[in-house]
């Protein structure tokens, strides 16, 4: 026995008796995660197996999930669930800290999509990265099958005239202005140049005059679908609209747009306050696994990272969300759209 | 302190009937209240039905006004083509139609046309009514108040849902809640060239409606699913915009009947969480606005706090409290009074009983009542008057058996114990006054052969006869007794001397001397008298008796020699 490991023999148990509030809460893993992500069952495997307790606290929005992250300094939690466009604001705050991907073995089952960290966005900063992909929904079109007979490749669609009184779109600022992006070909949904303001605030005019409405609600989107014979359905809600659609009888088709369908991706990240950064590594590779990935899409319809769902086809794009250039602005020219004003006056100060 | 039986009596008759109205008064008290509540239940569902229908004419007023813009020929002629004095026209009716209904936020003509392009609008703007024109006015094609009443048959009316007004731009009306009626101007095909649209705000036609309702009552209303649209709390309306659902059923949980259909209305108490320290009563009905609209059923309610309503019942309460007292103390002299009528003639009874043996005074007797007490007055009376006769018969017994006691059955004269007892008293009174009395000792002479010659009948005539000369002689506060066969006594008091006696004496034995007829035969006795003087002689009766004895054997000696 060499020396050091003498010593190391000799402390530990030392400090274990000395600092038995630190060792003891060690073997808890905090844990902050949106409904779904961790069910009890998928719990009890994690504790059996490392012989650690790991408490679960339920969030269910962006805000409550920043409140409980900022409010301590991340000291409360170890690891957390959070979409890459929320992920920015905790990264810029140092709450959280980069992971060793070494630790994470499982990355090597997910999809080549999900392993390329540097190809998504806000994943990486500075070379490290933050966040381990663990479910996405990515925003594609719906259309009656009926009324549409080749399923449509383009957003460009919502503003084909063919479909002119029977489009169905989602009443908001930041996601429209994004499509209006690509539609009219800008280099990036989420950062609009100056120079493309008006061209995009047209483009929205010109699909306001195409749409039938603007829907806020999935069950609202489906009841207006149905009872005014839509044809074409922009689904910001994802499959869930799918399955509501299908559930309400309509023969309806999902597709992802050419451009790339807007999408989010929900990622682990690991707090800046982590008593155990290697437990809750191992949390996050536990969950990349097959039973716990594979339970996201047949217990909660959600996408898991390992398997491409039926409705993606390998090669569709996506567009992770990202922040903004402005919510104000985009919100403040979507609600005067809206409200129908002219394009002369959309933009007036 | 003995009770007696009137205290028992009135304290019983006053509690019982404390009791009674004290328990009539509780069960008038809480039965009213009950009917209170209930029929504050059916006014407030009353009121609630009535309001219902204000707001069903309310909506055909509406639509009789949608009726009135979308049928004038202005409407389709500014549809038609750009015509700036049409529109002027229809601006102008507009203008009035908004002056006469201060709950409209808007009234617009659409086109069908244009992306739904406004053509001509007036909106309210704080006070005053603004005609919006040239680019300000926009495009409304894609809201369901355009697309759906452009498929409307000529003269049906669209109602849009109850929301947040948010369009920009919209003056008055923007961020309120309010709902849209609109109507689409038919061209003479038949064919949809546009809508007229009238902008009502919610709380401003409600505030019309309800203002003669009392203060105390408050407004609800919700849509189909139960999401609050007009609370008196205004920060749970409309919470499906801010994401966060706020349902009547959560709040009063009876109307949950009314969301699913199952009833036309709900009369509820809510009593939990923010009725917990002011319960309500509330009435809620189901209103289908019978019109082309989403928003296909309404839920109107109005709450009354139960504290009002208890109020009344309270006032109730204390008239009742009130006539209980009353009656409470009414009904101790009553009680008092009938316990009095009741133990009195018992009390006169007993009072008679204690003096059966006066002859002073008597308590009347109730003996002339027809009832049990007049029945036991008469047995007592039968009864006073029996011991009262058994009293009197023994009294005379006695006063019979005293005399003859102390007194001669013969003459009737003191015996010598009476004789005795008088000289006792005599010569006590002359020693205390010094006075002076004498002692007369009689014994005839000669008596025994009139006995045993003339019988016993006539020796007793010739006592009776000697004792009634005596009584002849001397003065009444003398005293003369037989205190034997033929022996004779005289007390005289307040004598002067011995002189006195001995001319007493003298007189009684002439007197005694005195021939008598006793059947036909002349019989003649005498007497010898010996005279004993107090206090010369004797201090006491048995001396002064003993001296007499002697003078009188001396005196009877002196006559024999």
């Amino acid at each position: 026995m060499s020396r050091l490991r003498f010593c190391r023999a000799l402390l530990v148990p030392l400090l274990a008796a000395l600092l038995p509030g630190v060792v003891l809460a060690v073997d808890t893993l905090r844990v902050l995660a949106w409904p779904g992500y961790a069910d009890p069952d998928v719990v009890r495997v994690f504790e059996q197996r490392t012989n650690k307790k790991v408490e679960v606290t339920r969030i269910d929005s962006d805000e409550i999930l920043w409140q409980k992250i900022s409010h301590g300094r991340a000291e409360d939690f170890d690891v957390f669930a959070v979409n890459t466009a929320e992920l920015q604001r905790y990264i810029a705050a140092k709450l959280v800290v980069p992971i060793d991907l070494g630790t994470i073995r499982n990355r090597t089952t997910q999809l080549p999509r999900f392993r390329d960290l540097a190809a998504l966005p806000g994943v990486m900063h500075d070379g490290q990265a933050y966040a381990i992909p663990y479910t996405y929904a990515a925003m594609g079109l719906i259309y009656d099958r009926r009324q549409i007979g080749e399923p449509p490749a383009s957003i460009a669609a919502l503003w084909d005239p063919r479909y002119k009184g029977k489009v169905l779109a989602y009443n908001s600022g930041t996601h429209n202005f994004a499509l209006a992006a690509q539609k009219i070909g800008a280099a990036s949904p989420f950062t609009l140049a100056e120079r493309d303001w008006p061209t995009a605030v047209d483009a929205l005019i010109a699909l306001r005059r195409n749409v039938l409405t603007f829907y806020s609600q999935p069950e609202e989107s489906a009841e207006l679908f149905v009872t005014r014979q839509a044809a074409l359905l922009f689904a910001n809600y994802g499959t869930q609209q799918l399955q509501l659609l299908r559930a309400a009888g309509a023969d309806v088709g999902f597709v992802l747009p050419g451009e790339g369908a807007l999408a989010w991706l929900d990622c682990w990240a690991i707090t800046r306050g982590a008593r155990d950064k290697a437990l809750a590594a191992a949390w996050i590779d536990y969950l990349l696994e097959p039973g716990p990935s594979g339970l996201l899409t047949t217990r909660h319809g959600l996408a898991n990272t390992r398997v491409q769902p039926e409705d993606h086809a390998a090669g569709d794009r996506l567009a992770w969300l990202q922040p903004v250039e402005s919510v104000e602005r985009r919100t403040q020219l979507w609600e005067r759209i809206l409200s129908g004003y002219r394009a002369s006056r959309v933009l007036a100060p | 302190m003995r009770i007696g039986i009137a205290a028992k009596l009135g304290l019983v008759l006053a509690l019982v009937g404390m009791l009674a109205a004290g328990f009539t008064g509780f069960y008038a008290y809480t039965a009213s209240r009950k009917l209170l509540i209930d029929s504050a239940k059916k006014e407030l569902l009353t009121s609630t039905q009535v309001l219902g229908r204000r707001i069903l004419q309310a909506r055909e007023e509406g639509s009789r006004n949608l009726r009135t813009l979308a049928h004038h020929p202005a409407a389709l002629a500014a549809l038609h083509q750009a015509d700036p004095g049409r529109e002027d026209e229809l601006a102008v009716l507009f203008n009035l139609l908004m002056e006469a209904n201060p709950a409209y936020f808007q009234i617009r003509l659409i086109s069908a046309e244009d992306g739904g392009l406004e053509r001509v609008r007036i909106d309210r703007d704080g006070t005053t009514l603004l005609r919006v024109d040239g680019d300000e006015l926009q495009e409304k094609g894609h809201y369901p108040y355009v697309f759906d009443a452009l498929k409307l048959a000529a003269g049906q009316t669209y109602m849009s849902r109850i929301a947040i007004n948010n369009e920009r731009g919209s003056h008055a009306a923007l961020g309120q809640p309010a709902v849209q009626y609109a109507m689409p101007v038919m061209d003479p095909k038949g064919i949809a060239r546009g809508v007229i649209v009238i902008n009502v705000d919610l709380d401003g036609i409600f505030a019309l409606l309800a203002q003669d309702l009392r203060q105390e009552f408050h407004l609800f209303l919700t849509n189909r699913q139960g999401d609050f649209l007009i609370h008196p709390d205004s920060t749970l309306t409309f919470g499906f915009d801010k994401g966060r659902r706020i349902l009547v059923h959560e709040e009063f949980p009876d109307t949950r009947d009314l969301v699913d259909g199952r009833a036309a209305h709900v009369v509820t108490t809510a009593k939990d969480r923010r009725y917990a320290n002011k319960p309500v009563v509330a009435a809620f009905i189901a209103l289908q606005p019978q019109v082309t609209t989403d928003e296909s059923q309404v839920i109107l309610g109005l709450a009354q706090p139960l504290e009002k309503v208890l109020k009344q019942a309270d006032a109730l309460g204390a008239v009742t409290l009130q006539i209980v007292a009353v009656l409470c103390l009414a009904g101790i002299p009553v009680a008092a009074v009938l316990a009095r009528a009741i133990t009195r003639p018992i009390n006169d009874l007993s009072a008679a009983v204690e003096h059966f043996s006066d002859d002073g005074h008597t308590p009347n007797l109730p003996l002339d009542r027809r009832d049990e007490i007049g029945v036991l007055a008469r047995s007592v009376n039968l009864l006073r008057n029996q011991i009262r006769q058994q009293i009197a018969d023994l009294n005379r017994n006695r006063h019979e058996l005293e005399h003859l006691a102390r007194h001669d059955t013969l003459t009737g004269l003191p015996n010598r114990a009476l004789f005795d007892d008088r000289v006792n008293v005599a010569v006590s009174a002359a020693r205390r006054e010094d006075t002076r009395l004498a002692l007369l000792f009689i014994d005839l002479d000669h008596f025994k052969p009139i006995n045993d010659q003339l019988g016993h009948a006539a020796g007793d005539l010739v006592l009776k006869a000697v004792a009634d000369r005596i009584l002849g002689i001397i003065r009444e506060s003398d005293t003369a007794a037989r205190i034997g066969g033929d022996e004779f006594v005289v007390l005289l008091r307040n004598i002067h001397g011995a002189e006195d006696a001995s001319n007493v004496a003298q007189k009684i034995a002439q007197a005694i001397e005195q021939p008598l007829e006793l059947g036909g035969h002349g019989v003649s006795v005498s007497a010898s008298i010996g005279i004993a003087l107090y206090p010369e002689d004797g201090a006491d009766v048995t001396t002064l008796s003993k001296r007499a004895d002697q003078a009188m054997y001396r005196v009877k000696q002196a006559a024999r020699t």
